[in-house]
């Protein structure tokens, strides 16, 4: 199945929402390269992402 | 040294960049982390140089990637199923943003990430844009939890007065306060 931004829902395993409290001055970007890696290690492909559709409102 | 290949994707794009003198930074959900929000995301979004599209075309194209899409204001590389999502800054927000970004010293290697209120503001585009990417406000939900003390609120409410949904920030920030 095509994942894809189409759906109305972003898939779970491409946005979970695993908020990971850090601990101290711990890297975030360690903890983050942690937490990948044990995902990637269960969940090997990855659902595909939409592009930039053209018309978009670029304001920023 | 990056254990997970999201992570070696980064560390090898940053460095690629950086040695081109293409400044770019951190935006979307690596970003988050920056600002005490790690969540698992597979997308690598960068806010890039403008003037330098053309440079980092060519880099990515040398590292493996092939370009999806490119227009005067975004571009999408992939390689294999890793992504690239770039945003030019050559507006004057996104341009201050891009000046303005930290740069911070990780287990990625030397990284730029712009600040909490502009992260909210690119995510207010995405949904704006897209209000499918529930995930976006969810982020955006996050970040306000996480950095209600510190977020500079005029800054936050001018991006949302730019894509006219100042109700919705008041929404957002009356349930957290």
């Amino acid at each position: 199945m095509n994942s894809s931004a189409k759906s109305s829902e972003p898939p779970f395993a491409a946005a979970g929402g695993l908020d990971t409290p850090l601990l101290g001055e711990q890297d975030p970007y360690r903890a983050l390269d942690d937490l990948m890696a044990a995902i990637e290690f269960f969940c090997p492909v990855w659902p595909q992402r939409g592009q930039f559709a053209e018309g978009a409102r670029i304001l920023m | 040294m990056p254990l997970s290949r999201l992570g070696k994707q980064i560390a090898e794009a940053a460095a690629a960049l950086n040695a081109i003198g293409a400044r770019v930074a951190l935006i979307g959900g690596l970003a988050l982390a920056s600002h005490k929000v790690v969540r698992a995301t597979q997308d690598v979004d960068l806010l890039a140089q403008a003037e330098k599209a053309d440079e980092i075309d060519a880099e990515l194209l040398r590292l493996g990637y092939r370009c999806l899409h490119r227009s005067p204001d975004a571009a999408n590389y992939l390689r294999g199923d890793e992504r690239i999502d770039l945003l030019y800054a050559s507006r004057p927000i996104a341009r201050h943003l891009l000046a303005t970004a930290a740069e911070v010293k990780t287990a990625l290697g030397d990284l730029r990430v712009v600040g909490a209120e502009g992260l909210i503001g690119f995510k207010l585009q995405g949904l704006v844009n897209d209000p499918r990417r529930t995930q976006d406000l969810e982020d955006i939900r996050a970040l306000l939890r996480a950095n209600s003390v510190t977020l500079n609120m005029a800054e936050l409410r001018e991006y949302f007065r730019l894509f006219d949904r100042e109700s919705l920030l008041d929404e957002l920030l009356g349930e957290i306060l």
